[in-house]
């Protein structure tokens, strides 16, 4: 997984629980990384899944929460260091029209070998946007986050129905989108 | 705090190896971005390189293809050029006749305008065999042919103008070269009379030599040189190229299209040889050629005369460098016992001849002034023993008075030859190679779908002793020799049902005796390829139709291990025994050759009728047949009629009728469905032309008439006045004339006279024809 999930996550751990709990959680977990993250490098996803793990028994909040809400915080955290990509689209559902084709391929030049979720859609209006998410990990929450978070950034309404389910290991989600007028 | 010392610590190390991952990540990540961009860098080289590459080849591509425009916009205005030159004389000279009333001035209007047209002709078949050669090539036939014969005619052809040039024609052929080879006599001729053509356009003294010898190799060089303006290195680098003559003045200068060379080359490459040069400017060029060509009789004028030259001396007196040269050469290989040459007459002393010797004196003749003064010096010389000849051009003939015989030029080596042996030519034995051999005993089986043919087969080859069987298709031939033993089958290549290959592969493939049984392709199919045909099918050997009486009869004696019974005729006396066969009844007809389907029933002028007659009944129908076969599509019917018509129309002497079906089996062959009507329409007519004679000739059969006549003295003295009366009142009479004694004379020893008589006229000379006529008769008064 790409280093800027985990640099961001930790920067989300500290900013809400302090820099403490940033230890706390290596500590715990012990990483073959060693915790020494940096936006550019590529770490195993399994690390991530610890810390989440980890952070919910020590705050006792929800995996899918903290999934969720990181997901939201890491939309925003994008939206400032990525403005070009985010000033390109005007709404949440433009924006994530163009995810798979425009923002992936931008990752993917610098990391042709980079593993990234597929998303696909079915845009049904300018308002109404079906989203396929397809993962071998489970972040459907981090996902919906995403989406929340992007939303929050271009101050769009959307009201989100999810369903989904697991195959052979591949997490398949669908996120029904209505923009809220 | 103390708490927080080893946690800030490792937080430190953290940190610091974060920072120190990303450093390597990033420069791991420039490196590569380093090397990418590298390998853009190249590609962006190379792809440009490969543009410019690209843009030298379009360049160059470019360029060659303006040089050839360049060089067909050149052709194209040196060619309308050489087309307007004549088109005005045409044009010009009708506009003057309009308003001309003096006769004589417009018959010499008339003439120029023909001469030029006649040029303007030339200079379109030339384009036209240029553009033939370029797009469809040359498929060489395969002929027997006597060389020095061939080379003969091209060189009396060109004599005139180069005599009227000043020039000394000489023929330079080596007598050991054989009388007889393979190969394609009509294209060697149209090269040599090429080579010939430009070696008297382009020197204007001294003397030009055609020849041919045989080399170390056993190949033929064949060679035409002058003593002309000569070629640069430069010049001939791109002689043979087409287009393109030595420089745009020689066009100018000398006209002709500048094709010619580049035809001749693409000919003599055809026969996998090349044309070599050798030239330096001012001093003369020699254009030569080597050709394998497969020997027919190995005959020569060496073999004949060698044991009869031993106690002969001949003397020759000439100034010309290259007829001394050539003649020694001449007489050392034919064995002669003494030969001498000087250039004046004073520089001989005739005491060094032994008294044994008999001695000849040919004095080489320039001009009549010459003649006298030599006639002078031989009389101061008081030769007793020695005959005296000279050597004089044709044309001086009439307006010389000599006591002494005279020899034209250029040379015939025969008549040469004939003289200083004291063999005369019409003494000379006039038997055919038909009674040469005897076949009695032996009996031949032959196979043809073609009914004319086979009667022609038969009378042919009972003559000559053969028991005679006759079978009309592949499978019969098959099923008689398998129970019938035969001494040899002559087998047909192309006919209905099993076709003469798969019956000899067949008849091989019993085995036993019919491996060896001597089986010989008879066809219509005259190319190299058929014969190679024949022979992988397992034939022994391959001879053409219409046949040819003595290489028949050659091929089959040797087959067959049959020597010949008396020596061999030479070859020149076969068309003199040729000529014996003119025709009573059946008249002369344009397209129709008599005299040659003659000599294949021996002369026997009213089976050759019943032969005519018999075609003509069987082939009423032919020109309707061909057409609905055509309509109908049944491309295998028509092109089998037109194959059956070529055959036997060839066999009786139809020639033309023969031709056409030819080209109209071609264009079968080619895949055309439908040939063109031209050819239809020229097989149309020769039909009808057939009929009508038939129907001339009928009544002849009937009055079983035997008597046979040919072309006397008497008629030919009396046609030569005639002509040239007609020259002075009527050319188109003169025309007629002159054909009909063409055609009467072909292959006989007046051929040569009428030839030339004929090629004058071609080129409108009608002062020189009337010279040629005038000499010929005194000559014959002479004899008288």
């Amino acid at each position: 997984m790409k280093g800027i999930v985990f640099t961001e996550f930790m920067e989300m751990v500290e900013g809400k629980w302090g820099l403490d709990m940033v230890d706390d959680l290596i500590d715990v977990v012990n990483p073959d990384s060693g915790g020494a993250y940096t936006s550019v490098g590529t770490y195993d996803y399994q690390e991530l899944v610890a810390y989440v793990v980890e952070l919910n028994k020590r705050t006792e909040i929800p995996v899918s929460d903290l999934v969720y809400t990181f997901g939201t915080y890491l939309a925003a955290s994008f939206a400032s260091k990525f403005t070009d990509f985010f000033n390109e689209c005007e709404s949440t559902i433009e924006f994530l029209t163009h995810v798979d084709d425009h923002i992936h391929v931008e990752v993917r030049k610098l990391y042709p070998d980079a593993e990234l979720p597929k998303f696909s859609y079915e845009q049904h209006s300018a308002d109404a946007l079906t989203l396929h998410y397809e993962s071998t990990r489970n972040l459907a929450d981090l996902a919906h986050g995403l989406i929340i978070g992007c939303a929050a950034h271009y101050g769009d309404k959307i009201d989100i129905s999810r369903s989904g389910e697991v195959r052979d290991g591949v997490a398949y989600e669908e996120f029904k989108l209505t923009r809220i007028p | 705090m103390t708490d927080d010392a080893p946690r800030l610590q490792r937080r430190y190390e953290r940190e610091k190896r974060a920072r120190i991952k990303a450093e390597s990540i990033l420069e791991q990540k420039s490196r590569e971005l380093f090397a990418t961009n590298e390998k853009l860098v190249k590609l962006s080289e190379s792809l440009e390189q490969q543009v410019n590459e690209r843009m030298q080849d379009l360049e160059r591509a470019r360029d060659e293809a303006l040089a050839s425009v360049h060089a067909k916009t050149q052709f194209l205005a040196n060619m309308s050029h050489e087309i307007r030159t004549p088109m005005n004389g045409v044009i010009g000279m009708l506009r003057v006749l309009k308003t001309c009333e003096d006769k004589k001035k417009s018959e010499r209007l008339i003439d120029t305008a023909l001469e030029s047209g006649h040029l303007l002709v030339s200079i379109i078949n030339d384009i036209l065999e240029y553009s033939k050669l370029d797009s469809v090539g040359i498929e060489l036939e395969r002929e027997r042919f006597d060389l020095a014969a061939a080379l003969d005619s091209v060189i009396q052809t060109f004599a005139a103008n180069a005599h009227s040039k000043g020039l000394d024609l000489i023929t330079a052929v080596s007598p050991a070269l054989p009388s007889e080879f393979i190969g394609d006599a009509t294209r060697i001729k149209q090269v040599v009379g090429n080579l010939l053509s430009n070696a008297v356009k382009f020197t204007d003294a001294g003397e030009i030599a055609v020849g041919a010898m045989r080399s170390a190799d056993g190949s033929v060089e064949i060679f035409v040189e002058d003593t002309g303006i000569g070629l640069s290195d430069e010049e001939q680098k791109k002689i043979f190229s087409a287009f393109s003559q030595a420089d745009i003045s020689t066009t100018r200068k000398f006209g002709g299209t500048g094709l010619g060379l580049s035809i001749c080359s693409k000919i003599i490459n055809t026969f996998g040889s090349k044309i070599c040069i050798d030239s330096k400017i001012d001093r003369g060029s020699r254009f030569y050629f080597h050709l394998n060509l497969p020997v027919a009789n190995e005959r020569s004028l060496a073999k004949e005369y060698q044991s009869k030259l031993a106690q002969t001396a001949v003397v020759l007196v000439s100034r010309s460098r290259a007829r001394k040269i050539y003649l020694q050469k001449f007489f050392h290989e034919i064995g002669l016992g003494w030969f001498e040459c000087c250039e004046h007459l004073t520089e001989f002393d005739p005491d060094y001849i032994s008294n044994d010797f008999n001695c000849f004196l040919i004095l080489d003749q320039d001009t009549p002034f010459d003649l006298e003064q030599s006639v002078a010096q031989v009389q101061k010389l008081a030769i007793s023993n020695m005959e005296i000849m000279t050597l004089v051009n044709f044309e001086n003939i009439s307006g010389t008075q000599s006591e002494f015989f005279q020899l034209t030029k250029p040379l015939h080596h025969r008549e040469l030859l004939d003289k200083i042996t004291g063999i005369e030519v019409a003494e000379k034995q006039v038997e055919a190679h038909v009674e040469s051999f005897d076949f009695s005993g032996k009996k031949m089986y032959v196979v043809d779908d073609n009914q004319v043919n086979l009667d022609v087969a038969k009378e042919l080859f009972e003559y000559a002793g053969f028991d005679v069987v006759l079978g009309h298709n592949g499978l019969e031939a098959v099923e008689y020799l398998q129970e019938n033993a035969v001494d040899l089958v002559l087998m047909d290549i192309q006919m209905p049902g099993m076709d003469g290959l798969s019956a000899s592969r067949t008849i091989r493939s019993f085995g036993g005796k019919f491996l060896d049984l001597p089986i010989i392709a008879m066809t219509a199919h005259a190319l190299d390829s058929d014969r190679k045909k024949s022979l992988e099918a397992g034939m022994n050997d391959h001879i053409t139709k219409p046949i040819d009486v003595d290489f028949a009869l050659t091929t089959i004696a040797k087959l067959l291990g049959v020597e010949a019974k008396a020596k061999p005729v030479e070859a020149t006396k076969i068309h003199q025994e040729e000529s014996r066969y003119t025709t009573e009844y059946l008249p002369e007809v344009e397209g129709f050759d008599f005299p040659s389907a003659l000599r294949r029933v021996r002369g026997r002028e009213l089976k050759l009728i019943e032969f005519v007659l018999n075609l003509a009944k069987n082939m009423a129908d032919a020109p309707e047949r061909l057409e609905q076969f055509i309509d109908a599509g049944n491309v295998g019917e028509a092109q089998q009629l037109a194959h059956q018509i070529k055959g036997s129309g060839a066999n009786i002497g139809a020639s033309a009728l023969s031709k056409a079906a030819a080209d109209i089996e071609q264009q079968f062959k080619q895949g055309i469905a439908r040939p063109d009507r031209a050819s239809r329409h020229i097989f149309h007519e020769e039909i009808a032309k057939l009929l009508k004679l038939s129907k001339d000739v009928e009544p002849v059969l009937a009055a079983k008439n035997n008597a046979k006549g040919s072309l006397s003295e008497r008629e030919f003295i009396d046609l030569l006045k005639a002509i040239d009366v007609s020259l002075k009142t009527d050319l188109g009479e003169a025309q007629t004339l002159i054909d009909k004694l063409y055609q009467s004379t072909a292959q006989t020893h007046y051929e040569a006279i009428v030839s030339n008589i004929r090629s004058s006229y071609d080129a409108f000379k009608i002062a020189d024809i009337h010279a040629l006529i005038e000499s010929t008769l005194g000559g014959i008064r002479k004899r008288e």
